[in-house]
């Protein structure tokens, strides 16, 4: 039988009772007068409202998101890889620096390889003056001097470089002139200390055999100081044990010399 | 470098003017000295003990000033003062001289001396007109010099007197404990040196000075003409010679075991302290009469003539400046100066307060400072270099970056820690052949150098248990073990290591990350030999017994993995599973 206005929802009609199929006239027959569009009107409806909907029914955007289970690095040495990264743009090679242990020789006596002839000439300067140099008048040991120390500076470390490029050339810790380096604590409303600089003085280059002419300047800087500075942080133990600060550590942001 | 305590208020009337301490700051800073601190003996004490012991103590100002080490005439009121007026070009410099009376005090040196303390220099200061503040400032003069120049009393022990209590020639000897008798400073009675020994062993600051003669058969002593005891150096005076506000003439011995420090120390108090002197800035001197007859005569308070070039220190300061700007700059640092006719130099006379001026880079030094460090113009090197790092460090950085991106936290240890870190806390011997221990540990958390990284990563572990569950830490450091091949016989070695702390052991998250790092390094998984990495079951009292393994790079054993034993994670006070592996990261360079 071929039935009219089967047309698309024609089913659902049946189903809902809205239209019956008269089979003598063959013919679809209205059962009902008036059909709701309940959909459409909800939507109206919806819309109509949507300013009135409560407050927390709105996405928060106050709050903040779900923290991320990042990882992160020590501030310390966020610090450190942008001064390397400073020292490197100037064009300065990286030192050795992998020797907690040094002889107190090299840490505090300022020198390098244990061979007689610079011993000796080095020993002169300290107890006898030499390379323009009054004494500082001190009798000096070579058993005190072969001692082992935990490195105090790594300056220590400079000689022993140096004595490398000295070989090349066929060449105490004293910074003569030495220079000191402040740095403007917003904290604190005062200059601190961050860093001390200056000349290797001849007592120390000479003997090594480098000539005259030549002039060594040195810095060290603290990594801890500015890395307070910069991220306010008032004890110096927030950053190591037993006081570590993981929280602090991974709320740290970027180090950004210039911001 | 030393810091010292100044009454702001004497200091102001000293120099003849008040500052507010900014300006004084500056004035510090322009002269390479620090202002370390503004406070009061009050704010100290509380501080330094507390607040109730502060009560009654004085509310005057105080200026903490560090000054530099070497600068042994600028650790009392007297000497920064005169130092600062004639920076500011406010006074001429004072001369010293030495008085030659005709009959000097002669101080006869026996030669027991030689065993413990073989030098004596002496002086006198005449018609000195002390008040309380002179005397503590004359006090503290001395104990900052001994703390420093002197070496805690080691190299140099100065001894002060009323002389008109003493009668010369005095004698210095060293003499068996028993022998040596006398009442001493602040004490009631008289003790035999072996009794004040005794006493003084819980004394806080006398204490530190004992070890000095203790051991030794004989003990050094001075005295006088009739055997009174003036000292029994380096540890105490003599009550009996004891300086008081009202002493006019005093009498000043420095035994040494170093003779060139103990004239600088005398100079440097006779320097200080002669301004005092009705005669000012005069020392009387004294003959020291050693055994075999020689006579050494002191005070030496010597004059020494320098030079300075004027293109030489131009150019080591980057500064160009004319003859006589320089020798002013000298003048004003205490070094008197004259440009010398016709030639390129300044002649600079060094005084008897600059014994720290050896070398002529020091007076470089001090053209510096009065030329300005600030006012050195800025250039930029004439020269080019390439820079490069450390292929060590940057492999480092590179696998922390890693690490951290696989959501690990880095910390950063202390690379000394207790011999326990290393030894039971771990479940291990204490390996004597490989473990580089501290002579002198200043507490029991620094013993030894790490050997490892692991308890560092536990302490910091333990330090944090209030954050949230699980926790991924890790370092790249270095750990230190001893080497004979090594010419300080011993050396670093980079470590990885990685821990995870939580609920369950967490193994396989460890495993991936060391999987993780393996595969960032170009290593891969393989049985076969070459640049690859194999993980082989091993047994290690760290970790728990079959969930331990062996990490094989190129054949060799570069670290372990594995689920801590529970008695290392106890040992840190932590209470849940843990693992971790440590790896050598040289191998792969």
């Amino acid at each position: 039988m071929l039935i009219p206005y089967a047309k698309i929802g024609f089913s659902q009609e049946m189903s809902k009772g809205w239209t019956v199929i008269d089979q003598a006239a063959n013919n679809v027959i209205k059962k009902v007068n008036l059909v709701v569009d309940k959909v459409k009107e909800d939507l109206i409806e919806l819309k109509a409202s949507h300013d009135q909907i409560s407050a927390s029914e709105h996405y928060n955007f106050e709050a903040l998101g779900q923290p991320q289970s990042a990882g992160c690095l020590h501030p310390s040495l966020k610090v450190c890889s942008d001064f390397r990264q400073i020292f490197l743009e100037m064009g300065f090679t990286e030192m050795l620096t992998n020797n907690f242990v040094e002889s107190s020789f090299r840490n505090f006596d300022a020198l390098f390889q244990l061979n007689n002839e610079y011993l000796n000439k080095v020993k002169t300067v300290h107890s006898k003056g030499g390379c323009g140099s009054q004494r500082y008048g001190y009798d000096w040991y070579f058993d005190e001097a072969k001692k082992n120390v935990l490195r105090t500076h790594t300056t220590a470390v400079s000689p022993r470089m140096l004595y490398g490029l000295a070989k090349d050339f066929k060449l105490t810790k004293y910074f003569k002139p030495g220079m000191e380096i402040f740095c403007y604590h917003q904290g604190l409303k005062k200059w601190i200390e961050i860093g001390n600089s200056g000349m290797f003085s001849p007592e120390m280059l000479l003997p090594m055999g480098l000539p005259e002419k030549i002039n060594v300047i040195a810095w060290e800087l603290s990594l801890e100081r500015p890395t307070m500075i910069k991220y306010g942080i008032n004890n110096i133990r927030d950053l190591v044990v037993p006081r570590f600060n993981l929280q602090m550590v991974r709320d740290n942001p970027i180090y950004r010399l210039d911001k | 470098m030393p810091t010292i305590n100044i009454k702001r208020d004497l200091l102001f009337e000293a120099l003849g003017t008040t500052y507010t301490d900014e300006e004084f700051d500056n004035l510090c800073i322009s002269y390479g000295l620090e202002l370390d601190e503004v406070t009061s003996e009050k704010q100290m004490v509380s501080k330094e003990q507390s607040e109730s012991k502060s009560e009654g103590a004085s509310d005057d100002t105080i200026y903490r000033i560090d000054i530099p080490a070497n600068r042994y005439d600028l650790l009392c009121l007297e000497g920064l003062v005169d130092a600062l007026l004639v920076f500011q070009n406010k006074i001429e410099l004072p001369r010293y001289k030495v008085i030659q009376s005709k009959k000097p005090l002669k101080v006869l040196v026996k030669s027991n001396t030689k065993e413990i303390r073989p030098y004596v220099v002496a002086a006198v200061l005449r018609d000195v007109t002390l008040n309380s503040a002179r005397y503590a400032s004359f006090i503290d003069l001395q104990d900052k010099l001994h703390q420093n120049i002197c070496r805690k009393r080691s190299l140099v022990a100065i001894g002060t007197h009323d002389l008109d209590t003493i009668q010369g020639p005095f004698t210095y000897d060293a003499l068996p404990p028993e022998d040596i008798k006398f009442k001493a400073l602040n004490q009631t009675e008289v003790h035999s040196a072996a009794e004040l020994i005794d006493i003084y062993s819980t004394h806080a600051q006398l204490k530190q000075y004992l070890s000095i003669i203790k051991d030794s058969n004989v003990y050094p002593v001075i005295t006088d003409k009739n055997g009174v005891v003036l000292s029994m150096p380096p540890i105490i005076n003599g009550y009996h010679s004891r300086i008081t506000l009202e002493t006019k003439n005093i009498f000043i011995e420095c035994t040494a075991t170093d003779l060139k420090k103990a004239n600088i120390v005398l100079d440097t108090v006779l320097c200080m302290f002669s301004k005092y002197c009705s005669n000012k800035y005069t020392a009387e001197r004294c003959e020291v009469v050693y055994p075999d007859g020689a006579v050494k005569l002191y005070p030496e308070l010597k004059y020494r003539k320098e030079t300075v070039n004027r293109k030489k220190v131009n150019s080591y300061l980057g500064i160009s400046e004319n003859l006589d700007n320089l020798s002013s700059a000298l003048s004003s640092m205490c070094l008197k100066s004259a440009v010398l006719k016709e030639s390129d130099v300044v002649v600079v006379e060094v005084p008897p307060t600059r014994h720290d001026i050896i070398h002529a880079c020091d007076l470089y030094e001090d053209v510096a400072i009065a030329y300005g460090y600030n006012n050195i113009p800025k250039t930029l090197p004439k020269t080019t270099t390439i820079g490069s790092q450390l292929p060590i460090n940057s492999l480092s950085d590179k696998i922390r970056n890693e690490i951290a991106y696989c959501g690990f936290n880095e910390v950063l240890t202390f690379s000394l820690c207790s011999r326990d870190d290393v030894s039971t806390k771990i479940r291990k011997p204490f390996d004597t052949q490989r473990t580089v221990c501290i002579s002198n540990p200043k507490t029991l958390e620094f013993q030894v150098a790490r050997t490892n990284i692991l308890s560092g990563l536990l302490k910091t572990t333990s330090a944090n248990k209030k954050m949230p569950l699980p926790m991924k830490l890790f370092e790249v450091t270095d750990v230190v073990f001893k080497d004979d091949t090594s010419e300080v016989g011993a050396r670093n070695e980079r470590h990885v290591c990685a821990i995870y702390y939580g609920k369950t052991p967490g193994f396989e998250i460890v495993h991936g990350l060391m999987d993780r790092i393996m595969q960032m390094l170009d290593v891969k998984f393989s049985a076969e030999i070459g640049s690859t990495y194999q993980i082989k079951a091993a047994n290690d009292e760290t970790y728990f017994p079959g969930r331990c393994a062996q990490i094989i790079y190129q054949g060799n054993v570069i670290g372990l993995m594995g689920v801590l034993h529970p008695e290392v994670v106890t040992a840190y006070e932590l209470t849940m599973p843990c693992s971790a592996f440590e790896i050598n990261l040289e191998p792969f360079l």
